[in-house]
């Protein structure tokens, strides 16, 4: 029973060092942490609508009126052009093959993507990772939102790779009814 | 400083955690794939090990026998922590690529194994040997995998074209069958050119 007391010191010992030692590590580190991630965050919005100098995130995003399938609106961005709003930044999740994949869209006030970028997603290496290339995602930039956004009719499928297409093709399908019911706020 | 040298060696060839052992593997199949990645792993790995046993070992005479297991979880998720929070913040690129792999440096087992077999056990010194032997061998398996994975699967060397680029890449060697492949091969090699008597 005296071990008990012996036990309980050197345990309570060790983790309060592994504590301090951590304190230190995490105050050095973690400005730079948040502030990278920012940094990172405003560059990608840059690059989807590059005629923005500004961004406004909206606090409350509306609720969709019918549910999109297969897609959800994690965060909203009004892209700013001089205090005026030229287009809205969309950072969506859908599914893919591999787990969630997530995107970055703009689309401006006429209805028109101005950039996509897969920010996350698991996808078969070399085959559904393609979806990350230019390649690919350059034929959705300047599409119209009323197009009909066919696999092989308006957009080039990755071959191999029918289910991560789909996927971003759904997206932008979703996308467009949710912003045809978001665009007038 | 024979003996010194002796564990040292012991982590490269005798017994490589990789090649030997054959502990501490799934991180070796899932980032081998850029030379980059592998090297970066490799040194994450070093520096928690000869790190955390370093500690376990300068401790291991008031760690009760109990809690020996706890102790040592505490530590090394202590090292693997600030090597996680450091990259994050100034090699933020790596941290992406190395993923999920660098906080599961806590349940490496060439990090557990050695806490248990060797630095609970041997004076601090001699741990740090092996701790970096073991390190250091972990990174050449690693890295001789990384090198022929990124050449096959990329065409590339540390990111520069050295195929032409109508090369297309070998799917498997991207993939984690490649890493079981290599590592099959490796092992193989290594047991016929250091056959050790007492196999």
């Amino acid at each position: 029973m005296k071990n008990i007391w012996r036990i309980a010191l050197s345990l309570t010992v060790v983790c309060v060092a592994a504590v301090f030692a951590l304190a230190v590590v995490n105050s050095v580190t973690q400005k730079e942490i948040e502030r990278r991630s920012e940094e990172e965050l405003e560059k990608a919005l840059q690059r989807i609508a590059p005629f923005a100098q500004e961004f406004k995130k909206w606090e409350t995003l509306p609720e969709a009126q019918d549910s999109i399938k297969d897609l959800s609106i994690l965060e909203v961005y009004e892209a700013l052009q001089e205090g005026k709003r030229e287009g809205l930044v969309f950072r969506v999740s859908t599914s893919g093959y591999g787990g969630p994949i997530i995107l970055l869209v703009g689309i401006s006030e006429e209805g028109k993507l101005t950039g996509m970028e897969v920010l996350e997603h698991q996808e078969t290496p070399g085959l559904g990772s393609n979806i990350e290339s230019a390649d690919f995602l350059n034929q959705f930039i300047g599409k119209s939102l009323i197009d009909p956004f066919e696999i092989n009719r308006d957009i080039e499928a990755i071959s191999g790779a029918t289910i991560s297409t789909r996927a971003i093709v759904r997206a932008c399908q979703g996308l467009a009814s949710y912003w045809e019911e978001v665009r007038e706020q | 400083m024979k003996e010194f040298w002796d564990c040292f060696k012991n982590g490269i060839v005798g017994e490589n955690p990789v090649l030997r052992l054959m502990i501490g593997l799934c991180s070796v199949l899932a980032v081998s794939v850029r030379l980059e990645n592998c090297l970066f792993m490799g040194a994450a790995v070093i520096f928690v090990l000869t790190g955390s046993n370093l500690v376990i070992s300068a401790i291991r005479n008031f760690v009760p026998n109990e809690v020996r297991i706890p102790i040592f979880i505490v530590v090394i998720s202590t090292f693997t922590t600030i090597v996680d929070l450091v990259m994050k913040a100034y090699l933020p690129a790596l941290s992406e690529a190395l993923g999920v792999f660098i906080p599961l440096i806590v349940v490496n087992c060439i990090i557990m194994a050695r806490a248990e077999a060797f630095a609970s056990r041997k004076p601090v010194i001699l741990t740090i040997a092996d701790s970096l032997g073991m390190g250091v061998g972990y990174t050449l398996v690693i890295a001789a995998i990384g090198v022929v994975r990124e050449l096959f699967g990329y065409g590339q060397f540390f990111y520069h074209q050295i195929f032409p680029s109508s090369y297309q890449g070998m799917m498997i060697m991207i993939l984690p069958p490649g890493a079981f492949l290599l590592i099959g091969i490796y092992i193989a090699l290594l047991n016929h050119f250091h056959r050790r008597d007492n196999l």
